[in-house]
């Protein structure tokens, strides 16, 4: 085949446009794919550093889809915390509301002593403004920025309006562009009285986290523990949001696939003597066959490669989008950019079937019978 | 002496048995001769190579060159591989390709080395006289060039027969009895026997063996008849 490839290259060459439109489909399936899955694994990426900042175990309402929707009570919460082994359980609300022109602001209860405000550096205000019987709220820096609110000012969420103690800036974007409550606020604001969504528990040295992940099991029905990596790997929502990405993507490579198949057609319906005259000169149908299939993989691998280079670019600027609020931050593991790299093949290889079996079949005799 | 090409009582039909274009032709080539297919358009010449060379199988009867039947598709495939070299009137170069990426085409089909087919096509290239266009893009070469780079082609893999339809049929009448001599002078160089169509009485008539195709038969003449040049035509549908 090796000795083929010059003879295919030139066959590309030949017809350039139509090569370069083969492989723009491929190159922009790539792309839409990549920015598609960078946006949705990089938001998976934040919401999983939220749940796995300082947190050896997940602690939830067994059997929600979404975590927004579940319920730990407050006698729960303390019950978790008294249990052999623990050394903190933090409780965490999560709740969405919106803002003037903002339709989604992601919001954290959380108690003055959590983790994550200790770790965020404090652009404004500071952590003991941050009291439990204070109706103020803190801002992410993000959020401090698209609400454009400072310390000491008011920031209107929902129906209400509350005073900013201060301004945080936070590794994650999820949270830099959030608004965090003390929990009794947030609970009250969000009419989730004496619940939490979530208890995020760190254990003391030596504790066994199956230990304690069994303990939950045996003392309360309604909850699950969980390791934040299990968390990832089961909660229902990164399953959906990965399995649409993947869905949309495959999508693209759908109509990139369509393109590839319609340029080989094109391609070979155009070239009906040409293939002739390679048979008369010896080829055999597999070796013509051949010929359309390495220049569907040629076509598909540049235009891989090109669509990566572009999908990374797109992604790189969705992140800087100022109307994004941060909360854009993407995450390209290899594993998906060698996935979208497979099925990239996989287009090549079902767009050039039926081109590749139609020039293997073409008879010599015929077609050359008609000069 | 074997026979280097044989065919006996071949049959072939188009459309689905209603139009007959070969009816029992036979004939034998032997090795080194060089035969002459002499007919007007329509009557079954190119049918007849298509057949001898395994670009298509006949309906019915028996051909043979140098050993082998090309009844089955890999023995066809076989045929030309080895044995039949193909010279068109339409030389069939393709564009985009220099002339010497044309000639070693048959050399990528059989998995000849690099060096050999360079070595080969360089030899073939000297003795017709265009080794100085290897590296010109066809189109641009003449039409007797063309066909001279054509020839070049279809000798590449040493077969032990030259089948060429109308050879000379687009060239004028000195490029065609230049490209007629080259094509009869390799050949015989090689021992490379040589069946040819034509319509044209001179060419026919400076060949070993003159076979008259009239109607999709076939008959062995000694000398032409009288009526002199068949009419030229491009319409290569035999």
């Amino acid at each position: 085949m090796g000795a083929l490839l010059p003879l295919v290259l030139t066959n590309l060459r030949r017809h350039r446009l139509r090569s370069l439109v083969g492989a723009a489909g491929v190159a922009w399936a790539a792309a839409f794919m990549l920015t598609v899955l960078g946006l949705v694994l990089g938001a998976v990426t934040m919401f999983q550093r939220i749940l796995a900042e300082e947190t050896d175990l997940l602690v939830h309402e067994r059997g929600v889809a979404d975590l927004f929707f579940s319920s730990v009570r407050q006698d729960e919460v303390s019950g978790v915390a008294a249990l052999p082994g623990v050394a903190s359980a933090s409780p965490i609300l999560f709740g969405i509301v919106s803002a003037p022109d903002h339709p989604v602001v992601t919001c954290f209860g959380l108690l003055p002593g959590d983790a994550r405000l200790d770790v965020s550096r404090w652009r404004g205000g500071k952590l003991a403004d941050f009291t439990l019987g204070g109706r103020s709220v803190c801002l992410g820096r993000r959020a401090a920025e698209f609400l454009q609110a400072g310390v000491g000012g008011e920031v209107e969420l929902g129906r209400e309006r509350f005073k900013v103690a201060g301004i945080l800036e936070c590794r994650n974007g999820f949270e830099d562009g959030g608004v965090f409550f003390p929990l009794p606020l947030a609970q009250e604001f969000f009419h989730r009285d004496s619940v939490v969504s979530l208890v995020s528990v760190k254990l003391a040295a030596g504790a066994s986290k199956d230990g304690v992940k069994q303990l939950v099991d045996k003392k309360f029905d309604r909850l699950i523990a969980m390791e934040p990596r299990e968390f990832n790997n089961n909660y229902a929502q990164f399953r959906i949001l990965r399995s649409l990405a993947w869905a949309v993507g495959l999508g693209a490579f759908v109509l990139g696939g369509l393109g590839v198949a319609n340029t080989l057609l094109m391609s070979v319906f155009s070239r009906v003597r040409e293939i002739a005259v390679l048979r008369v000169c010896g080829f055999s149908r597999p070796q013509v066959a051949a010929l359309v299939m390495a220049e569907s993989l040629i076509l598909a691998l540049s235009g891989f490669l090109a669509g990566s280079v572009l999908g990374v670019v797109l992604l790189r600027v969705l992140e800087k989008l100022p109307f994004l609020q941060g909360y854009v931050e993407s995450d390209l593991p290899l594993g998906a950019v060698f996935g979208v790299g497979l099925v990239a093949l996989a287009t090549a290889v079902l767009g050039a079937a039926y081109p590749a079996w139609h020039a293997s079949r073409i008879q010599p005799a015929a077609a050359l019978r008609w000069d | 002496m074997k026979p280097i090409l044989a065919a006996r009582e071949v049959w072939k039909t188009f459309e689905k048995g209603r139009v007959r274009v070969l009816s029992g032709v036979s004939l034998t080539v032997q090795p080194g001769q060089v035969a002459a297919l002499w007919g007007s358009s329509g009557s079954g010449k190119s049918t007849l190579l298509q057949l001898l060379g395994g670009l298509d199988s006949a309906d019915s009867g028996e051909i043979e060159v140098d050993g082998l039947s090309p009844l089955r598709e890999r023995d066809r495939l076989r045929l030309r591989r080895e044995k039949v070299g193909f010279l068109f009137q339409f030389h069939h170069l393709l564009t985009g390709l220099t002339a010497l990426e044309n000639i070693s085409l048959p050399g990528l089909a059989i998995g000849l080395s690099k060096t050999e087919t360079l070595r080969r096509a360089q030899a073939l290239a000297e003795e017709t006289g265009v080794s100085r266009l290897l590296a010109q893009p066809v189109e641009l070469l003449s039409g007797g060039e063309r066909q001279r780079v054509a020839l070049c082609r279809s000798l590449i893999h040493q077969p032990r027969v030259l089948l060429a339809d109308e050879p000379t049929g687009a060239l004028d009448e000195t490029s065609g009895g230049q490209v007629f001599a080259l094509f009869g002078d390799m050949a015989r160089r090689r021992g490379v026997s040589i069946l040819f169509a034509t319509h044209e009485r001179r060419l026919a008539e400076a060949s070993d063996r003159i076979f008259h195709m009239r109607d999709g038969r076939l008959a062995e003449v000694d000398s032409l008849p009288s009526e002199g040049r068949v009419t030229p035509s491009n319409d290569n549908q035999s």
